[in-house]
């Protein structure tokens, strides 16, 4: 056996890049109603055609790629905190809802399951030990193994009035 | 009783450097065979002289020191993907094998990661919480270096020669002079 070192190797953290980063996004239902078309939102089919989203707003079943993430992201946890509730039951998951973008399958719930928007200062991110995506079941993190985005799963109809801000914990990974 | 606060304070996030980041490394070890004596190897009784991997690569029991890092490093987690298969069982341990480095001055080859096996291109793994000896659970908030070390590898099985993976380590520093 031998030991071997990176020839001239010095103590130092050798940071190639992908240190980790808080993602975060606020969704703010009303302001995107208002906006109609420019209200930043597309559908995937068109991707660069605003969409206005109906003043009902988000419907049971709709998803929102929230963040696009490149090859090679770790995501570590994911969370919400309501700025302004919904004011009614509007739950949310957050996951993946594509099975061939992570390690592992699609898993709408991955990180959020059932979170609800209804009631302003409300926080929740995701546990270690319950869910799939959780530490317990993947440490380290979920890989993303091509590009891909964290998706939230609108799981109730008329989500209009809720203003809240989505974060995921990510560092990067080079596996090119 | 007082309450006290630092003079002058105010809200911010007092950081004095050393956030969290993630070291990486691409293992490629055809290309580290190829390279020859300009592989990027040395073996550490001789540091700053090139070292040919045989063509047969790693043998068992080798070390690679493929993190070096100083003193006041706290590591909280490693992992590992697979880039390319070596194509048969091809095994390795993560963690430190000096008995002085870490705050636990006991040597551990897999403190971090044990026996993961690199046969199978597209396989991640990291170091769980409960069952490994420098996971979360057993050191809350991550192993502390307490001298300048590194983060070995540990080739368990002969003939690892075609394997090409990532290592990863999530670390932070900590001002412990």
């Amino acid at each position: 056996m031998a030991t071997y070192q990176w020839k001239g190797a010095g103590y130092g953290l050798p940071i190639v890049g992908g240190g980790s980063i808080i993602l975060q996004r606020k969704i703010d239902i009303p302001t995107i109603i208002a906006a109609g078309a420019k209200g930043g939102l597309a559908l995937v089919a068109t991707p660069n055609d605003g969409s206005a989203l109906a003043t009902t707003g988000f419907g049971a079943a709709d998803i929102l790629e929230v963040f696009w993430v490149p090859k090679g992201t770790i995501v570590k946890k994911c969370g919400v905190y309501v700025i302004t509730g919904e004011g009614g039951v509007a739950t949310i998951d957050i996951g993946v809802s594509s099975a061939t973008e992570t390690e592992d399958a699609a898993d709408a719930n991955g990180w959020l399951d059932d979170f609800d928007l209804q009631t302003a200062g409300v926080t929740g991110a995701t546990t270690d030990a319950t869910l799939t995506m959780g530490d317990d079941a993947v440490p380290g993190g979920e890989l993303y193994i091509t590009n891909g985005s964290i998706d939230i799963l609108f799981n109730t109809a008329l989500t209009a009035v809720a203003v809240f801000v989505v974060w995921a914990d990510v560092s990067w990974l080079d596996i090119t | 009783m007082a309450t006290y606060q630092w003079k002058g304070a105010g809200y911010g996030l007092p950081i004095t450097s050393g956030g969290a980041m993630r070291l990486q490394k691409k293992i490629d070890l055809p290309a580290i065979i190829a390279g020859g004596a300009d592989g990027g190897l040395a073996l550490v009784a001789a540091p700053t002289v090139g070292s040919a991997l045989a063509t047969t690569g790693f043998t068992s029991a080798d070390i690679l020191e493929a993190f070096w890092v100083p003193k006041g490093t706290l590591v909280r987690k490693v992992g590992v993907y697979v880039i390319t298969g070596e194509g048969g069982a091809a095994t390795i341990d993560i963690g430190c094998c000096s008995a002085t480095q870490t705050e636990d001055e006991t040597a551990d080859d897999d403190g971090w990661i044990n026996a993961f096996d690199l046969q199978t291109a597209g396989v991640t793994i990291a170091n769980t919480d409960a069952t490994l000896a420098f996971g979360d659970d057993t050191i809350p908030g991550g192993v502390l270096y307490i001298t300048n070390g590194s983060i070995d590898i540990t080739f368990n099985t002969a003939l690892t020669a075609a394997a090409i993976f990532v290592i990863w380590a999530d670390v932070a520093w900590l001002n412990i002079e």
